[in-house]
């Protein structure tokens, strides 16, 4: 299986000519076709005709070829414009919208030589955890399908560990790139905010979105990170930040002291995912990094600093969608999105916004400062994703506050503009993916890469595939 | 139980982000809203006099750009994914422009 | 019923909003030039059409303008600003809200001075404009249609005190904050265009305290029709006051043809705009020093340039009045009447020509050929003295009843004998020269 392996040994292949791109999204395609039907990883498709004709370019160019990404096929989660098919960001509101422009992120892979195979499906707008507020068939765990493969880039994490593309480009809010890589046995990047362009990113939540790689293991994740990130001057919000060769120094040797928020492991946390991670913890400890114990107060009023922020921006966002430009109209929203657009519109209503969205921009200033505290006595944050193990379909979506509380650990990583790596650290009973997060200081991708990485050399979660797939 | 949520305000809320709401689901909004609504009030316990608000993760200002004309979209690009326009115009009922 | 209509004095403050005229819009590299566009819909992108996943970034030139504009009406700047989201749903409001500027603007507090005293202004702040809205009735529908051109165009927002007292008052000022405006070169502040419009919140009150109530007319295009409708809404207002009714709290139009305000909505309660920062756009920091550079480098005003053309000059103020149009003008006609005064050339007079359009002035004028250009007008040809003598003999012999009434002193015949005289020359003539030899030979 081609897609099996990292993008560098196919990288390595492409360049001995032993593999072709024509061979590798052909294997794409029939992936897709035989595993999509079961999961609902893509919303759309390229067609395979133009696609092939494109790897066939890829391949006649691969000498010259400059980046690692070069011939490799990828997709996109559906809230990312691109020309090439129709972008619904899970919408029937969006159903049909053909997009004039694409994404900066998309460009830039194009640039690389990346081969875009298709959309992946994903909790409409980015709201939910679960990939079951979609208007496009509800997403499943390829290493259960009757259970979610979390959310919101829930089609992108499926996708990626069934091996239907090597690498995804996913959108992280307050979890979504981590919380489905965790329970789909991916690896995935929330970016610091302003990492990577936002430009053509269908928006949530403007000063919460970021922009990331999911793939299978920290080392194709540092690859593709290489080639998205940089100052865009169509996103004010992107950094000027110097940006390093994640590559050349994700080996590096390090001695890292990790901090463990003790807020995130207290009795919400499921015991089955606090064993799996302690665990992780010990490996660590082994290898020889310092473990220490930190404090976050103020996460008990995580969930609400993260909503109240999160909910108010996606109340103003989804304001343009009003039918006369382009799309359906505004009234075939879901439930899920209507409550949160309304939750949002109350926080900065005349009357309530003082004591709702004010407050919590305020506790948000002394939140970012609690964070800054801990990362003084630690380089790294380690903690869980979620609370809980991958749960049935339809248990969250009809709970909307049970769902909120989902993004306990991942949501204020967000609000404080933070970046977190979520990379698998090991198996329920019942063969169920746990991950675990790295969490760094702002700009600090490189320390959580080489981080990330050195664990996946000390074990193998990361190489385990659903059974589905054999 | 008294909701949180009062039927008026979610009709009003409704209203101010342009949503349309029939009899049924005010009931269910209403329920569900002042759920989490009563999540939220969490926050009430905490008091911050001074402490200014973070409302953007930035570490740079004025990022502007300077007065340049760049390439636009074409009339076609425009109005390609509008499904009622007239002689390069998008089209909305008249009614659409004279409420409130 | 009082029996004695009251005194009440006009409480009005007027919100102005004039377009800049950037050569690309306010958030994006869109052109601005919505009024010439050939077609609708031709000056869009991603951000300004609301399109899912576009993203605003501020123009520099649109921003430092709106300070220079503070600077200009006695302004504090805000050292610290930004930029807020306002929530309103509208068929020409792309994204449903617009970005403008809420509690920190770029410049509050300042002022301008009428010939009726002091207008207090509150603040200026910048925004983008909205797509423009046309009526239509297609295929017996009554329809909408929106064009997006001057969608996000930049606009700045002027808002006074209720410090206006009279009708005339309003359309002073209005006047004379688009001389400032186009003066600065910022603004072509076309009210048939669009690019200057008008708003006035009315009052009345027999003391100057603020009455419970306003009305606001908008949609006013001209100065003209400012002063008419405060007119007739004082008026209007006066009656249902002496009646023992409040006006009510609403908003109204002119109707230029009938001569009346009328109803358009009415203001049960404020609209909830909902506005927070806008987190897209970081702030914006100035320093004391970057303002102090701005207010250094700006133009001394029409007033004063006035008078220091006086001054320096001797230029009349009603010519001053007509030439200052903009700061490069300005610049332009200083170096040129300088340069006129050198020469011994009057400036006035050269001021007077180029109103005149005897004389052509534009951007690309320069001292010399102006002033030669003038030289030009007031040429004279070169006359023979002795062809000169000789026809003056002629026209004296010819006219002796003239000559004798010169001579019994009724000197204003000269005028006649002059024309006669200039009659018989082809060429252009110095007519002072002609005027003494002429005198000359009447005296002998």
């Amino acid at each position: 299986m081609l897609l099996d392996k990292s993008i560098s040994q196919l990288a390595k292949l492409l360049r001995s000519k032993k593999v072709s791109s024509v061979d590798l999204v052909t294997e794409a395609y029939d992936r897709i076709a035989d595993l999509n039907p079961q999961l609902n990883s893509f919303i759309s498709l390229r067609d395979k005709e133009e696609v092939i004709k494109e790897a066939k370019k890829a391949d006649e160019g691969i000498d010259q070829a400059t980046s690692l990404l070069h011939g490799i096929p990828y997709s996109l989660k559906d809230a990312y414009v691109n020309k090439e098919t129709q972008t619904t960001c899970g919408s029937q509101v969006l159903d049909g919208f053909n997009s004039p422009y694409e994404a900066t992120v998309q460009k830039k892979l194009k640039d690389s030589g990346a081969i875009l195979i298709g959309k992946n499906n994903l909790d409409a707008w980015g709201h939910g955890g679960s990939t079951e507020n979609t208007d496009y068939k509800v997403g499943k765990n390829p290493w259960d399908i009757t259970r979610i493969p979390g959310g919101s880039s829930g089609g992108s994490a499926a996708a990626i560990s069934s091996r239907m593309i090597s690498f995804s480009i996913g959108e992280d809010t307050g979890g979504s790139i981590r919380n489905p890589s965790s329970m789909c046995n991916t690896s995935g990047l929330k970016v610091s905010y302003g990492r990577v362009s936002r430009y053509g990113t269908i928006s949530y939540a403007s000063s919460l979105d970021s922009v990331g790689p999911m793939a299978k293991s920290v080392e194709d994740l540092a690859l593709v990170l290489k080639n998205i990130i940089g100052k865009d001057k169509l996103d004010a919000t992107s950094s000027n930040n110097n940006d390093t060769d994640y590559l050349t120094d994700l080996n590096k040797k390090v001695s890292k002291t990790i901090g463990l928020p003790k807020e995130f492991f207290d009795e919400g946390l499921d015991p089955k995912v606090k064993e799996i991670i302690l665990k992780a913890v010990k490996k660590y400890e082994d290898a020889g990094h310092k473990v220490v114990e930190v404090s976050i107060p103020l996460i008990k009023y995580g969930v609400s600093i993260y909503y109240l922020t999160g909910l108010s921006e996606t109340s103003s966002n989804m304001a343009r969608y009003d039918g006369v430009r382009y799309g359906h109209s505004r009234q075939l929203l879901s439930d899920e999105t209507k409550r949160r657009i309304m939750l949002g519109s109350y926080a900065l209503s005349a009357g309530y916004a003082d004591e709702l969205y004010k407050k919590a921009q305020q506790a948000r200033t002394k939140l970012i400062e609690e964070f800054t505290k801990a990362f003084k006595e630690c380089d790294v944050l380690l903690a869980p994703v979620t609370p809980s193990i991958p749960a049935k379909i339809g248990e969250l979506i009809n709970d909307p506050l049970k769902s909120f509380l989902e993004d306990l650990y991942t949501g204020p990583i967000n609000v404080a503009g933070l970046t977190s790596l979520s990379i698998p650290a090991g198996f329920t009973q019942d063969k169920l993916p746990v991950g675990m997060q790295l969490i760094g200081k702002r700009f600090h991708e490189a320390e959580l890469l080489q981080l990330g990485h050195a664990y996946q050399q000390l074990t193998n979660w990361h190489l385990e595939k659903p059974s589905i797939i054999q | 139980m008294k909701q949180t949520v009062s039927k008026q305000l979610v009709k009003h809320i409704a209203q101010l982000a342009n949503i349309e709401l029939d009899d049924n689901r005010v009931d269910l909004y209403q329920s569900q809203l002042s759920m989490i609504m009563d999540h939220f009030d969490d926050l009430k316990s905490l008091s911050f006099d001074d402490v200014p608000e973070t409302s953007r993760i930035v570490e740079e200002e004025n990022v502007w750009r300077e007065d340049d004309v760049d390439e636009s979209f074409t009339q076609e690009e425009a109005l390609s994914n509008s499904k009622k326009t007239h002689d390069g115009y998008f089209m909305v009922p008249y009614l659409l422009t004279q409420k409130d | 019923m009082t029996d004695s209509p009251k005194n009440y004095q006009l409480i009005c403050g007027l919100e102005v909003h004039a377009e800049l005229k950037t050569k690309s819009k306010m958030f994006c590299g869109c052109k601005n030039d919505p009024f010439h566009a050939p077609k609708p819909n031709l000056y869009t992108c991603p951000t300004c059409l609301g399109m899912p996943g576009g993203l605003p970034v501020p123009n520099k030139k649109a921003i430092e303008w709106t300070i220079k504009l503070g600077l200009a009406l006695n302004c504090k700047i805000n050292l610290f600003s930004k930029f807020d989201r306002k929530h309103y749903f509208y068929p020409d409001l792309p994204k449903g809200y617009q970005i403008s500027q809420y509690d920190i603007p770029f410049c509050y507090d300042g002022y301008m001075d009428t010939s009726e005293g002091r207008v207090g202004i509150t603040r200026i702040h910048l925004e983008e404009d909205t797509g423009k809205l046309l009526h239509k009735t297609i295929k017996n529908e009554k329809v909408s249609l929106v064009d997006f051109n001057r969608g996000g165009v930049p606009l700045v927002e002027v808002v006074t005190e209720p410090d206006i007292k009279t009708a005339a008052q309003a359309a002073e000022y209005g006047r004379k904050l688009r001389k400032i405006i186009r003066y600065l070169d910022i603004g072509n502040c076309d009210m048939q265009k669009g690019g200057m419009r008008l708003e006035a919140n009315i009052s009345l009150n027999e003391t100057s305290d603020l009455p419970e109530y306003k009305v606001e007319v908008k949609n006013i295009n001209s100065f003209k029709y400012m002063e008419q409708a405060i007119n007739y809404e004082m008026k209007r207002q006066a009656v249902l006051l002496n009646d023992d009714k409040i006006p009510t709290q609403e908003t109204r139009g002119w109707d230029a043809n009938k001569q009346v305000t009328f109803s358009q909505r009415t203001k049960e309660s404020a609209e909830d705009y909902r506005y927070f920062p806008d987190p897209d756009i970081p702030p914006l920091q100035f320093t004391k020093e970057q303002i102090e550079s701005w207010k250094k480098d700006l133009p001394s005003l029409p007033e004063q340039v006035i008078s220091d053309w006086k001054e320096e000059f001797n230029i009349e103020e009603r010519y001053s009045q007509l030439l200052i149009d903009n700061v490069q003008a300005k610049a332009l006609l200083g170096s040129i009447f300088a340069a006129a005064q050198k020469e011994n050339v009057k400036p006035n007079d050269i001021a007077k020509e180029i109103i005149n359009k005897n004389i052509r002035f534009d951007k690309d004028s320069k001292s010399q050929e102006v002033i030669a250009a003038y030289q030009q007008l007031h040429q004279t040809d070169d006359l023979d003295s002795s062809v000169l003598t000789k026809t003056i003999g002629q026209v004296l012999a010819a006219n002796q009843d003239a000559v004798t009434k010169y001579q019994a002193g009724k000197t204003q015949v000269i005028g006649f004998l002059l024309g006669q005289v200039a009659q018989k020359l082809p060429q252009k003539l110095d007519m002072s020269l002609v005027r003494s030899e002429l005198l000359k030979a009447l005296e002998n």
